[in-house]
């Protein structure tokens, strides 16, 4: 592709880059090297757009102010957050999930301002005008995900959400892949379990 | 004890598929056992929910990434310095928490028509600045391009469609310019045209001739004449 004449060319998710070294990245930013903090901030760019699209899935339902309090309260919560992260996903992917959470939140209180007692779960996820909806079952699984064995929890994440096989989840956690399998059983076994003891039910297909 | 490990062997091997729970084998299996047949269903539809999510959350990465937007690099880095340095900013809703005490203030207020009208003067101008805790380009006038966007493909081409944070006045006006790139990369202007609304639909006589790549921006002009170039964004798309 040509390259654009615009003076502010958009800052696109790194594809490049992996979660190891976004890993990297954050660490050398949190143990204190400050000119790292440029290439941080170029990442968390995309915050705005995530919840923009987000919130286009919802049908455009806030406006752009309080979209651009989201953002910022999501780069503040991701601040806040930033040694939880791993580096299983790349940054876009784990700024994703505060993004929900931030907009969610969002969505939250404005229900409550707007019909008192309402909540998130009262809000329609597909939403007027929203073709492809948004569903609200990304929170439900990663608190559920959350409560797992830190080990199995992260072979059923790379599994799903990074796509990997097992013999690339077995290399990236310096297990064997049959390892990664024992573990990615017990852990979808025990999330299948715990989900359902939540819900009182079993998963619909 | 052995039926319970062989009915985990199954269930490892099919949620690590190794085995396929098509083939006769397995449905021959699973309906010897209604435990492990049921197990397997949910195991299946869990994995189901999981790529499901995974999938949107990849759609909407995509989405993000095709938005053109403005690039606050600067804004973000100096906010993560103060953050780094441990500055205390409030998010919204730690800022929102503020209402009861300011109803609260409210009530009080009213005993006094003037202490109510004071209320609301420093509740506004306290609100404004509230909303520049967390800066990331909030403020920052700007015109959004909508459609067509770089490199995707439009034929028919069915029009132009922009945003803006603008808040256009009577005199103002969106200058819309389209370009062609010669061979030696310079550009040269397709078309020119000004409109108040955030689209313009050329006519087919308009976009006769064509190129099949081309180059569009928006700039907001004032009365003065003056372009207001910090609203330009220019997009290389083809039809």
């Amino acid at each position: 592709m040509e390259p654009l004449p615009s003076p502010h060319p958009a800052p696109i998710p790194h594809p490049a880059s992996s979660g190891e070294a976004d890993a990297q990245l954050v660490s050398e930013v949190l143990s204190g090297r400050q000119e790292r903090l440029g290439e941080l901030a170029r990442r968390f760019c995309c915050l705005p757009r995530i919840v923009r699209a987000l919130d286009a899935r919802l049908g455009s339902r806030l406006q752009e102010h309080d979209l651009l309090d989201v953002a910022q309260d999501a780069l503040v919560l991701a601040w806040q957050k930033l040694a939880d992260y791993g580096g299983e996903a790349r940054l876009e992917s784990w700024l994703y999930g505060i993004a929900r959470l931030e907009l969610l939140n969002a969505l939250r209180r404005r229900a409550r301002r707007h019909a008192r007692g309402a909540d998130v779960t009262e809000i329609d996820p597909a939403g007027p005008g929203s073709a492809p909806g948004l569903s609200l079952d990304y929170e439900v699984l990663q608190r559920a995900l959350a409560t797992l064995d830190p080990a199995e929890a992260s072979v059923v994440r790379l599994k799903h959400f990074e796509e990997l096989t097992f013999d690339e989840i077995g290399a990236r956690l310096g297990t064997s892949p049959n390892t990664a399998k024992t573990r990615y059983y017990r852990g979808l076994a025990r999330l299948e379990e715990r989900l359902r003891a939540t819900l009182g039910r079993d998963l619909e297909p | 004890m052995t039926d319970q490990l062989e009915r985990e062997a199954l269930l490892h091997a099919l949620a690590c598929g190794e085995l396929n729970p098509g083939s006769p084998e397995v449905v021959a299996r699973l309906a010897a056992d209604p435990e492990a047949a049921r197990r397997w269903e949910a195991l299946r539809a869990l994995a189901g929910r999981l790529d499901r999510s995974a999938a949107e959350r990849a759609a909407v990465l995509r989405e993000a990434a095709r938005t053109i937007d403005p690039s606050p690099v600067g804004a973000v880095e100096r906010r993560l310095r103060e953050l780094a340095s441990g500055a205390r900013i409030r998010t919204q809703s730690e800022r929102s928490q503020r209402f009861p005490r300011s109803w609260l203030l409210l009530a009080a207020g009213l005993a006094l028509l003037a202490a109510g009208v004071s209320f609301g003067v420093w509740w506004k101008g306290g609100r404004e600045r509230e909303r520049t805790d967390v800066y990331m380009g909030g403020d920052v006038e700007t015109i959004v391009l909508v459609t067509p966007l770089d490199g995707a493909d439009y034929d028919p081409l069915r029009g132009f469609e922009w945003k803006t944070s603008y808040d256009l006045g009577s005199w103002d006006k969106f200058d819309i310019v389209l370009q062609g790139r010669h061979d030696d990369g310079s550009l040269f202007e397709l078309k020119h045209t000004t409109d108040r609304e955030t689209q313009w639909i050329p006519t087919a006589e308009e976009r006769k001739g064509w190129p099949a790549r081309a180059i569009w921006s928006v700039n907001l002009r004032k009365p003065a004449g003056a372009p207001e170039v910090s609203g330009s964004r220019s997009v290389l798309f083809s039809r």
